[in-house]
């Protein structure tokens, strides 16, 4: 039993009644049933108990948020990987903000979110506010859970085609005991992730790596880079040098892309990404451009479409496809 | 042909407190029954209450006051153009304060469904005036992480921007359209920029479209991606300048407020006739 249905999977006050699609909740056959007899709803009119209520709550999304969105779309899931502080959240966080400024992703424009309170939470930390303050997002909370915090966006090329995203906001603990051990109880959602995903984005913090940390720091990415590549098959992989505005020395950066590339891997691409601008904007567009890569690999890997030989574009039948 | 004309057109005007809603309602019926413009009405209506008190405040040269939060009244015209093709129009009154709920509730009621489901044009108020800047990473920057730590680390909640709080209106308002009327057309989307006197004189000059992408770019990107050829957007002000509550404005009750407010039509040209507005929110224009 779900909040006040009997049926499971049911919260008909948050999202709208699951089941019989009732807009007056105390009609439905499952609905709080101990509380049906006592009358106590009879003083309201029914007009007072009608609501369209929406299959979205506007926060990131966890498992069962998901069954509406893919009940009618296909969605494409990024997997952001990396360890804590690598700066997952700050990247998808400067990637809306450049959404909310107006940029684009490639050739797709912005078209709507079903989680925009999710994302306008953690861009709030890298917000001017009234106060006068600004900060980075803090640590995201690491607890048990197996599948982490999922944010939509919705992206729109000029034919009108739709892409659903979503991008998994998990917490760095989650990759470090998985690099250490792919069973660990604490690594079931960085497992449930390199499942899922039909891309990757690897996070090596240039902060860490260019400091007394860096040996801790190589390590960590290198075993991470190579849990992903295990069963990768086709699905793309881009390595993104967070916090780039820290100079990070040639020799480090070569050790680690040859690492990762020592065995094959079929789309794989490095962005140098910064929450900072960089010169002419390039972390900032690096951000977007990782995003657009990720999609146009997905792209390449579909199979083309059997060419018509007998198109012929005066047949009206043949050319209404 | 004849059919068509007749079709019953439903205008569902969306616009939070203070957009200016009550205000275009009160100046367009004044148009309409000078009978000087595009459309005028054919039959004076049978209940002008919701409109009685702007009527009014207008005449004596004041601004009228707040909707009622709870008030749910529609007012029907029968209207005609210059043609003679009949158009039937709906123009629901409300307080702007339960657009805000619709977002912060995340439902709608019985009296927004049964506007939402006979709708066939939406028209969105937002004033461009009260668009607030965002300042972020993107258009600021960040300060060097030594300032950064020193800065004031009292945390303010989150408050949604203003293209977040639209695009989840608009979304919100889809999903019931959709579900209530068996997906039937999307409506027309006519985004009015309201209060169009009281924007930056650089902005003036500017096609409407391009003050919204400006003021709200994730907003514009939304509608422009669901609503492609369905959409417009216009600059609308409804008296041309700003009425006081208790003063009144001689020189506006002598000219009448017939001669008060005009809109920028999408192509950027302005347009004293504000009747106009319906060959727009018609797809007409």
């Amino acid at each position: 039993m779900a909040g006040n249905c009997v049926k499971e999977n049911c919260y008909p006050e948050e999202t709208g009644c699951n089941y019989e699609g009732c807009e007056v909740l105390t009609e439905c056959p499952h609905y709080k049933p101990d509380l049906k007899t006592g009358g106590e709803n009879s003083q309201q009119s029914e007009a007072d108990e009608f609501f369209i209520r929406v299959p979205w709550t506007g926060n990131a999304m966890g498992l069962k948020d998901l069954e509406y969105l893919t009940s009618m779309n296909k969605v494409t899931i990024v997997g952001i990987t990396g360890v804590a502080s690598a700066g997952k959240t700050t990247f998808l966080a400067t990637l809306y903000c450049l959404l909310r400024q107006g940029a684009t992703v490639g050739k797709y424009c912005y078209a709507g979110s079903l989680t925009l309170s999710g994302w306008e939470n953690i861009a709030w930390y890298l917000s001017w506010k009234t106060n006068n303050s600004i900060q980075f997002p803090p640590h995201t909370t690491s607890n048990a859970g197996r599948v982490p915090g999922l944010l939509h966006l919705r992206l729109q090329d000029d034919n009108n085609e739709q892409r659903d995203l979503i991008f998994t906001d998990a917490p760095g603990e989650w990759f470090d005991h998985w690099a250490f051990n792919e069973k660990d109880a604490n690594a079931a959602g960085a497992l449930w992730v390199h499942e899922v995903a039909d891309a990757f984005l690897l996070f090596a913090d240039c902060d860490m790596l260019a400091g007394a940390q860096l040996g801790k720091a190589r390590k960590q990415t290198r075993m991470v880079a190579d849990r992903i590549k295990r069963g990768l098959i086709d699905r793309p992989f881009g390595l993104i040098w967070s916090k780039s505005d820290v100079a990070l020395d040639s020799d480090t950066k070569a050790q680690i892309s040859a690492f990762i590339t020592n065995s094959p891997v079929k789309h794989y691409k490095e962005f140098e990404t910064s929450v900072r601008e960089g010169k002419g904007g390039e972390f900032h567009t690096n951000v977007c451009d990782s995003i657009a890569w990720l999609l146009s690999m997905i792209d390449g890997n579909r199979n083309k479409l059997p060419a018509i030989a007998s198109h012929e574009p005066e047949d009206l039948f043949l050319s209404k496809r | 042909m004849k059919m068509d004309q007749q079709k019953s057109e439903h205008i569902l005007i969306i616009g939070g407190p203070d957009a200016g809603k009550t205000h275009f309602g009160g100046q367009l019926y004044g148009r309409l029954q000078s009978r000087l413009g595009s459309y005028k009405i054919t039959s004076p209506p049978e209940n002008l209450t919701v409109f009685k008190e702007v009527l009014e405040n207008l005449n004596e040269g004041r601004s009228a006051g707040h909707t009622n939060v709870s008030a749910n009244e529609v007012l029907e015209l029968d209207l005609a153009d210059s043609e003679g093709g009949k158009t039937s129009l709906r123009f629901p009154d409300y307080g702007g304060e339960q657009v805000s709920a619709i977002v912060i509730d995340r439902r709608v009621n019985k009296a927004w469904a049964d506007q939402l489901k006979a709708s066939t044009s939406w028209m969105l108020f937002i004033r461009p005036d009260s668009l607030p800047l965002i300042e972020d990473v993107v258009n600021r920057g960040l300060p060097e992480q030594e300032i950064l730590e020193q800065r004031n680390k009292e945390e303010l909640p989150m408050k949604l921007s203003a293209s977040a709080f639209y695009t989840e209106l608009l979304q919100i308002l889809l999903y019931a359209q959709k579900t209530l009327s068996s997906y039937a057309d999307q409506p027309r989307l006519v985004v009015a920029l309201s209060c169009w006197d009281l924007i930056e004189e650089v902005d003036k000059n500017k096609m409407p479209a391009e003050v919204l992408k400006e003021k709200a770019p994730a907003l514009s990107a939304f509608i422009e991606s669901t609503w492609r050829q369905n959409h417009v957007v216009i600059g609308l002000s409804s008296t041309e300048r700003t009425l006081s509550l208790t003063d009144a404005d001689m020189e506006f009750v002598k000219r009448g407020p017939e001669e008060f407010g005009y809109l920028i039509t999408p192509q950027g040209e302005p347009e004293r006739d504000l009747t106009v507005s319906i060959k727009i929110l018609l797809g007409k224009s």
